[in-house]
């Protein structure tokens, strides 16, 4: 079994309670099975065979945002998102999946991306498609920003043409394979990494840029842990990194004053594994007339909500929404007219609990604003 | 729900989750397990080995203190078992439903009701984690200065049910002193309110009856507390003594000579070694102590200055306030995996409490009784808890290599506990400082208090007459 490699976090989180005061989903449901602890009892269980996969077990095994408070919180830095992802995998081979995970991952099987949307992709994108077919630069939008958030792949465009830049689009882009990898596809998720690396390749790129924190963490851990390895031939920037860039070489300018007092929320996996808190921070307080307010909980001890992969939207809605509102009361409790987020999943879960209590946006809109 | 075929808990089923929701109401057996193991050594070593735990046959979840009643009168009505569950981070047992039936958890209850600026306190239902209440004073300016090593993982009404203690009990006293009211349901379903302050004659304290019953005798829903304001200053030094009975001499001195530390930590020869080498990476031999003051900073300096002289006086080696610094900004990093003691060793933290005239006794006494009677168990110790009058020894037994039979293991982890605790009870110490008694230690209730204990047990049977509340714990009868 997969979790077999996990031993030691098994024995060290099942008799371990120091973390469940930052466990996302923990902390919301309020089970003791939703804990890094609960946990840890049910695989040790699973792995001495006290206990099987069945149903009951499995369901908490995907509670679980993989978001990477406790870890971040454990002084003996034990890695719980690994485990629950081994697990996943385990219940994928032995294949024991639920209805709703075998559907997400038909969705993206059959149709391309993980909403079951058709598969073309829609008008929206195509306004700012790029011309080119090979070109240094590709973006690319994943499913979220293609399919819910279009208005994203606009405003990068937008931002990439008014840079000069020599860039194109995958055709018929397809999901990046991250959920395929956090629902326990193994298989599956390194037979999509390579046939979506081959495309890739083919556009001639050498830098892959995406706005989407799911996509970015899937081509530079994910594609990694499964030999598909962009590492020499193309660089894998986040729409941050890459805007950053930009400003830095004096492609764009952020000339427009916006008046606004913004607060950041940090992202998962931008933050927690990739360690980029500082520099959407710094580009939003690049811009004229910006004053930023940080939330109580920032940086590595954000609030999750939930994104990974978006994933957790589709299993456990209500969750989801109890997530992306505690972010919400955080936000207004700053005082900021604006949320910004860098994500397009965490952008639509928060603009859907916000209501009118305070405006979601993300960052490259922002930067769309400050410099048309 | 698949739990079992019988009816009656079909039956019990519908009437439960006709007062919670069909979504606060479990009985699947990931949940169970999750619940079936605290804190508690045996428990721990049962469910690494293999062996199945206890189970509950549901779990409730209730958001009110209201829904708490109806859940009460419904165990009561068909005699079944209630085992109230906050953090489940309890080390004695207290938690586990060991007859089945209803656990209880109270983190639903997590709501702070009211912040008193004018008093001083906070009003918060006692399913909050401790750390997440402490998060919503500390935007105030304001704590209850009670931060045990669970603060994250333990409820505020654990720590009532408990008479828990946090790090800076010193000055600022154990959870009993911080107590200002409460709100209880009890066994019928009657919700009480005890006096709206601590301080009276109108007859006995009823927050004290209630306070360290740990669900015996009904659930804690509300409680307000005392405030402080976060202090201007907070300051720590360390010092390294030739050993433990030197650094006990300056420990006392300070206190007797009636200053108000915020903490005073004494680790004996073995832990400072072990655990302060390992935590802090301050390799000295001898004992390592830390003590802290906090206030105004005036008053913080003349204090500090007079606790530095009463150390010196003792031919201590002073290591500073960055050391003490250090001990503070790791002080609960001890408790995580791998700095703690795991499985497969056998551990237990036998704390207790005695004057300063029997405190060293206490220690020695117990150390005899642990390493002459079990030389495969070694004994550490620190003193974390101070008083007017003496302080508490937080004393623990490892095993390295216990028994792997389940039983063997469960016998010799008794019988160490056995031989310590009657080492420290007859030297002058007491069952128990913070941790409870639980399930642990409740057959060694009767010996600790003699003909006293019948008065607890004639409250038990007048408050619970059906004996639903956590039957079998503290020494109380079973189902
Ligand atoms: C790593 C670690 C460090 C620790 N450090 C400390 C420390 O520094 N100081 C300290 O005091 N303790 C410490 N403990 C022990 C533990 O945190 C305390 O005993 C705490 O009081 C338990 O609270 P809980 O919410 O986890 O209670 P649980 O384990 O859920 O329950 C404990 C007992 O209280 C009863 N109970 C719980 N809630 C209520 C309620 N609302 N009404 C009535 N009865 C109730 C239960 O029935 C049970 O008998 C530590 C534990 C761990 C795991």
């Amino acid at each position: 079994m997969y979790i077999k490699e996990y031993t030691d976090v098994i024995n060290a989180c099942k008799t371990c309670f120091m973390c469940r005061h930052v466990c996302t989903v923990g902390t919301e449901t309020q089970h003791e099975a939703d804990t890094p602890r609960g946990k840890a009892i049910l695989l040790h269980s699973i792995l001495n065979k006290t206990m099987q996969l069945d149903e009951e077990t499995i369901a908490p095994l995907y509670r679980c945002t993989t978001c990477g408070a406790c870890k971040n919180n454990c002084v003996g830095n034990y890695d719980m998102p690994s485990l629950i992802q081994a697990a996943r995998a385990d219940i994928i081979e032995q294949e024991k999946a639920s209805a709703e995970v075998v559907g997400i991952k038909d969705n993206i099987l059959d149709k391309g991306n993980i909403l079951g949307l058709k598969k073309d992709i829609p008008v929206e994108m195509q306004a700012g498609k790029a011309p080119l077919d090979k070109a240094e630069v590709l973006y690319f939008a994943g499913c979220h920003t293609t399919y819910l958030q279009s208005e994203l792949a606009e405003a990068m465009t937008k931002i990439m043409k008014q840079a000069e830049e020599s860039f194109t689009i995958l055709p018929g882009e397809v999901c990046c394979g991250k959920p395929l990898y956090l629902l326990g596809y193994r298989k599956a998720a390194k037979d999509w990494a390579n046939k979506l690396f081959q495309q890739i390749k083919a556009t001639g790129c050498k830098k892959i840029v995406t706005n989407c924190p799911s996509c970015y963490d899937a081509f530079k851990r994910n594609y990694e842990a499964m030999s598909v390895s962009f590492a020499t031939e193309i660089e894998v920037l986040h729409a941050v990194e890459y805007i950053s860039d930009l400003i830095a070489k004096g492609k764009i300018k952020l000339q427009k004053q916006l008046k606004k007092t913004v607060t950041y929320h940090d992202d998962d996996y931008l933050t927690r594994f990739h360690g980029l808190h500082e520099l959407p921070r710094q580009l939003l307080s690049a811009i004229p007339g910006i004053e930023p307010v940080e939330m109580r909980w920032n940086r590595e001890e954000a609030a999750s909500c939930g994104e990974a992969g978006g994933v957790l939207q589709q299993l456990y809605p209500q969750i989801s929404r109890s997530l992306a509102a505690r972010i919400i009361d955080g936000a207004v409790a700053t005082g900021a007219d604006r949320l910004v987020t860098v994500c397009p999943i965490t952008k639509g879960a928060l603009s859907a609990q916000a209501t009118e209590r305070i405006d979601v946006c993300d960052i490259i809109e922002l930067m769309v604003e400050t410099l048309m | 729900m698949k739990t079992s075929n019988s009816y009656l808990q079909e039956m019990l089923y519908s009437e439960l989750a006709d007062v919670v929701g069909r979504e606060d109401i479990t009985g699947n057996k990931a949940d169970k397990a999750a619940y079936s193991c605290d804190y508690y050594w045996i428990p721990e070593m049962w469910l690494d080995r293999g062996c199945p735990n206890p189970m509950a046959d549901f779990i409730v979840h209730p958001e009110t203190t209201e829904e708490v009643s109806r859940i009460l009168k419904i165990a009561g009505n068909y005699k079944i078992p209630v085992v109230t569950w906050g953090g489940g981070a309890g080390s004695q047992g207290g938690a586990l439903p060991v007859y089945g039936g209803i656990i209880l958890d109270t983190k639903k209850m997590n709501r702070v009701l009211n912040i008193d600026r004018d008093t001083f306190s906070v009003t918060a239902e006692t399913g909050i984690i401790t750390q997440h209440l402490e998060w919503e004073l500390e935007g105030e300016g304001l704590s209850t200065m009670h931060y045990p090593a669970s603060i994250s993982c333990s409820t505020l009404g654990g720590f009532l049910a408990h008479r828990g203690t946090g790090v800076l009990s010193t000055k600022y006293g154990k959870i009993e002193d911080m107590i200002m009211s409460m709100e209880v349901v009890l066994p019928d379903g009657k919700i009480i309110n005890t006096l709206p302050v601590p301080r009276h004659a109108a007859g006995p304290d009823l927050n004290q009856l209630f306070i360290g019953s740990e669900g015996t005798l009904g659930v804690i829903t509300k409680a307000t507390l005392k405030l402080h304001p976060l202090p201007a200053e907070r300051q720590f030094h360390a010092f390294i003594f030739k050993d433990m009975h030197a650094a006990m001499q300056a420990g006392k001195e300070i206190m007797l000579s009636r200053l108000r530390p915020s903490v005073i930590r004494l680790y004996d020869e073995a832990e400072t070694k072990k655990l302060i080498k390992r935590v802090l990476g301050i390799d000295k031999q001898g004992a390592y102590l830390v003590f802290g003051f906090e206030g105004d900073r005036e008053i913080v300096e003349i204090e500090k200055k007079r606790a530095i002289d009463i150390c010196l006086k003792q031919d201590s080696e002073d290591l500073g306030s960055e050391m003490g610094r250090s001990w503070w900004k790791h002080r609960y990093d001890f408790f995580y995996p791998p700095h703690m003691f795991a499985l497969p060793q056998a551990f237990g933290t036998l704390d207790t409490v005695a004057t300063f005239s029997n405190i060293e006794n206490v220690y020695w006494a117990m150390k005899r009784a642990v390493e002459n009677n079990f030389p495969e168990a070694v004994y550490i110790g620190h003193f974390s808890h101070w008083y007017e009058w003496g302080c508490m020894l937080y004393a623990r037994f490892i095993i390295d290599n216990p028994p792997q039979d389940p039983h063997e293991a469960a016998q010799l982890y008794n019988s160490v506990w056995d031989a310590g605790v009657r080492a420290a009870i007859n030297a002058g110490g007491v069952l128990n400082e913070h941790h409870g008694i639980g399930l642990k230690l409740g057959r060694l209730m009767k010996e600790q208090y003699g003909e006293a204990f019948s008065i607890f047990e004639k409250i038990k049977e007048a408050i619970d007459p059906n004996n639903i509340m956590n039957p079998g714990k503290m020494g109380f009868k079973g189902a």
